[in-house]
């Protein structure tokens, strides 16, 4: 099955540009030409497009766009890849407890799961951040807080079916505890597929990150993030584009490969699926 | 069938509590003094004044109170007046729901007027070159925020093309336009908010229709359709189709919602008077008591349209049988 | 002489997937008469389906028929184009399938479901193919066929279900009818009636059946000869008394040996 992984052209490209943005991300102090907070209120340097000395352009405080963006994409990836930490574990045990143990468990986190989707989540998210302050910790919170039940109600039916399977009772009757079947033997089997939601769940953490940031309750300028470069971008839309563009393919092009590999996982994972 | 509504119905009320409860704690964390809103810095607003308003709005008492009495006062969805203008929120609502409802609508239909041909010919062609083009596409869709897409709209079509206004949705001159002419200013108006906030979902569901309609292409009864002798595009699209179908139609009612709930992002970049730029603005402006009417309004909207679904699941699909 | 209805030469059908190609049916050849029934036994694997599925050219990718020649009634049926591939299909040649749930459209009624086929082969209007329905689901059966006409597959028992089918494949009265394991999907009792009729059909409309199968006591009830299939190829083919009582291959006695069989001493 890895050598599919590794034969599918869509995962590759996926995997090359994500591993391409974090890395980017990481050397972030390496590879960026100037300083992101610098202002240059001069004027001249102010709004200018793509150049040799900017890469990108600078932005209307002056800034380089290059550097920022360079560093804003450490914000957005590494609030993306926490919010899905905190998410994946949430959904796991809640899913994991609902799913293995069933009755009254059962049916109280699924009720909780029915309610916290019938919530209009983005606007809970901003209410929450606009009252309590927009941290970068509490984005990270409330995003994974408001985004795990997909995932559990996922896990749960991975669960419920893996069960009823032979090795299960095999590992019962050979005395195993609770726990233990439920973590060293049905996990393994579902955890191929929950990986794959929990990829896709990191495209659209750095999508609402990155919408939080451009209304203003998401990472707070200066400090950057694409979400927030667009934002003050988006009054010199007509004049300096590429405040908007960059930030915007950066967004794009990342969530994208993101998807790209989710789905190429689901599709060679899935049985149903199987090619005869 | 009835049984099952009244108790889909029934989550409403852990929903209310969730809401009110959400917001009541934020207000008791937030820095904002709800009087200190109302009346501003104002130092000519005695102190009399302000504790005036504490005892109007209870915010003197201890929360669990406030609670229990907000929650009287919700059920007959009075929300109690807004803090910077004073206005009953209840009204401000209405004046502002039906431009978020006609977004909304429009764009659901806008959505599934293009996502189910997309859906079923990618799927009845899978694979092949139109498909895989159609898959970029529906993929980048999918990946580009909503309000990148609709700045980009507004770049092209606004500014360089001038073919569509920038924002606004009632100029103050249409007041002196005919009737039609009204109709088509405001249609003029709605193209790029509704093609904004369509994008999203329509990746969405293309990819769900592609799917749903694949996997009902394999199933055994396609294949007995086709012993049969009938014509191709009968199996195509009135056997499978006609299955493929029914899951999306359901999820209809489950879109609006969450067009509702997002649809602050593109109201407020289109200066669009809806709901949600209502919300939005209240929750800048710590307007508690709007912010947790459009909240329960919102959350409403949701549930509405979760029983919605479900009722008209039971309604096309001959299976089920809600007992 | 019997005339050959249905004659199968060298058919080659292979599906080519990502593990490899899976050759299902390879260099098969057989026929069938005019009003005999020929009964392809084999067990679950051997190809008997996809045998009968070529017959009707319902093999999709990754499948393909790779070579061979199929005649039906004198015409060569890989030779036809589309349009009278369907025409065939349903009207000539009919098809039941063996799990009847999976195989009706849930969403459409039984009386939808087999005016349907009358529709797309004669110019009937719906009001005669209504009542031709209603004169199928009698021919097989089923009791107030007024009343199933209006329902839905899923509220019919499984015998009622198989019915339905067999009442839709019988519809335009095909030359030859093709049954694949139409009745082990369902309860024993209910099977015995199935095969009676299957019988009645035989006798009654003189068709031509090529009944697919596993179980080598329907076979002896219902086939004049028999071809017996492993891993995609015909090992032996001959009438029933031929091969129940001298079967030649080794599998055949293999197969033969397997069926339980009551010791004389128990037997009434």
């Amino acid at each position: 099955m890895s050598k599919e992984i590794f034969k599918n052209k869509q995962i590759l490209f996926g995997l090359a540009v994500i591993i391409l943005m974090y890395a980017v991300a990481i050397l972030a102090p390496f590879i960026a030409t100037h300083d992101p907070n610098t202002l240059n209120l001069d004027p001249k340097e102010r709004l200018l497009p793509p150049s040799k000395a900017h890469w990108l352009g600078t932005d209307d405080l002056g800034r380089d766009l290059y550097s920022r963006m360079v560093y804003g994409g450490r914000i957005s990836l590494s609030v993306g890849f926490i919010a899905v930490l905190i998410l994946f574990l949430i959904g796991l045990v809640l899913g994991v407890a609902a799913g293995y143990y069933g009755g009254w468990v059962d049916t109280v986190i699924m009720r909780l799961i029915e309610v916290m989707l019938c919530f209009p989540s983005f606007y809970f998210i901003l209410m929450i951040l606009a009252f309590l302050g927009p941290s970068i910790f509490y984005i990270m919170l409330v995003i994974g807080v408001t985004s795990w039940m997909g995932l559990a109600r996922f896990v749960r039916a991975e669960f419920l079916s893996l069960r009823e399977r032979d090795f299960t009772t095999a590992a019962r009757a050979l005395g195993a505890s609770d726990a233990r079947i439920a973590f060293r033997h049905i996990l393994p089997n579902a955890l191929a597929p929950v990986f794959v939601s929990a990829t896709l769940a990191l495209g659209d953490a750095i999508l609402i990150e990155s919408g939080l940031s451009f209304l203003g309750l998401g990472v707070q300028i200066p400090t950057p993030s694409w979400g927030n470069i667009i934002s003050t971008g988006r009054f010199y839309i007509d004049s300096a584009w590429w405040l908007t563009i960059f930030p915007g393919f950066a967004i794009v092009i990342t969530v994208l490969s993101i998807y790209l590999v989710g789905e190429g996982l689901r599709t060679i994972l899935d049985p149903r699926l199987k090619r005869l | 069938m009835i049984s099952y509504i009244i108790r889909r119905c029934l989550l409403i009320i852990p929903m209310l509590i969730g809401i009110s409860l959400i917001t009541l704690i934020m207000m008791h964390f937030s820095p904002a003094d709800p009087a200190s809103i109302r009346y501003g810095l104002n130092p000519e607003i005695s102190g009399s004044a302000r504790a005036q308003f504490r005892e109007l709005y209870n915010l003197d008492k201890p929360v669990l109170i406030q609670f229990a009495l907000w929650l009287k006062r919700v059920v007959s969805f009075d929300f109690g007046n807004s803090f910077i203008d004073d206005e009953p929120v209840i009204k401000k609502i209405g004046a502002r729901l039906p431009a978020t409802l006609l977004l909304g609508i429009l764009s659901i239909l806008v959505i599934y007027l293009i996502s189910i041909p997309i859906g079923v010919t990618s799927a009845i062609h899978a694979n092949s070159r139109y498909d895989k083009i159609t898959t970029v596409l529906v993929f980048i869709g999918y990946a580009m925020p909503g309000f990148l897409f609709a700045l980009l709209l507004i770049k092209i079509f606004a500014f360089d093309l001038g073919w569509f206004p920038i924002s606004g949705m009632r100029p103050w001159y249409v007041e002196y336009y005919s009737f039609f002419d009204a109709l088509k200013d405001l249609a003029w108006r709605l193209v790029l908010p509704v093609a904004s906030t369509s994008l999203v979902s329509l990746a969405g569901l293309s990819r769900y229709m592609r799917s749903s309609m694949l996997e009902v292409l394999r199933q055994d009864y396609i294949r007995t359709a086709r012993a049969k002798g009938l014509k191709e595009s009968r199996v195509v699209y009135k056997h499978a189709l006609g299955n493929a179908l029914l899951p999306i139609v359901t999820i209809a009612s489950m879109i609006l919602p969450s067009l509702i709930g997002g649809s602050f992002i593109i109201e407020t970049i289109f200066a669009w008077p809806g709901m949600g730029r209502l919300g939005y603005e209240a929750i800048m402006n710590y307007d508690y008591p709007v912010v947790m009417g459009v909240g329960v309004i919102a959350t409403f909207l949701t549930l509405l349209g979760l029983v919605l679904a479900d009722i008209m699941y039971a309604l096309v699909d001959p299976r089920i049988k809600y007992e | 002489m019997k005339m050959v209805l249905l004659e199968v030469k060298n058919l080659n059908t292979y599906f080519f997937t990502q593990t490899g190609i899976r050759e299902a049916v390879k260099d098969v050849s057989f026929s069938v008469k005019m009003g005999e029934t020929f009964g392809l036994v084999g067990e679950s694997g051997s190809g008997k389906s996809v045998t009968a599925l070529s017959i009707l050219r319902l093999i999709y990718e990754p499948g393909r028929i790779v070579s061979g020649s199929i005649l039906f009634d004198g015409r060569s049926v890989l030779a036809l184009s589309r349009e009278e591939m369907r025409g065939v299909r349903g009207k000539d040649i009919a098809m039941v399938f063996q799990e009847p749930l999976a195989a009706l459209n849930p969403v459409m009624t039984i009386g939808e479901q087999i005016t349907e086929q009358i529709l797309a082969h004669k110019k009937v209007s719906k009001k005669e193919a209504k009542a031709r329905a209603i004169e199928l689901m009698d021919e097989v059966r089923l009791s107030r066929p007024g009343d199933i006409f209006h329902e839905y597959p899923h509220r019919l028992s499984g015998g009622m279900r198989q019915r339905a089918m067999i009442a839709m494949a019988l519809s335009l009265r095909p030359k030859l009818l093709i049954a694949d394991e139409p009745t082990t999907a369902l309860d024993v009792t209910i099977q015995a009636e199935i095969l009676d009729l299957f019988r009645e059909i035989k006798e009654k409309h003189n068709m031509s059946i090529l009944f697919i199968t596993h179980d080598f006591g329907i076979v002896a009830q219902l086939a004049d000869r028999v071809g017996v299939m492993k891993k995609g190829t015909i090992v032996e083919e001959g009438s029933v008394d031929d091969i129940f009582y001298s079967p030649k291959d080794p599998y055949t006695k293999e197969l033969l040996e397997a069926v339980p069989k009551i010791p004389k001493e128990l037997r009434a």
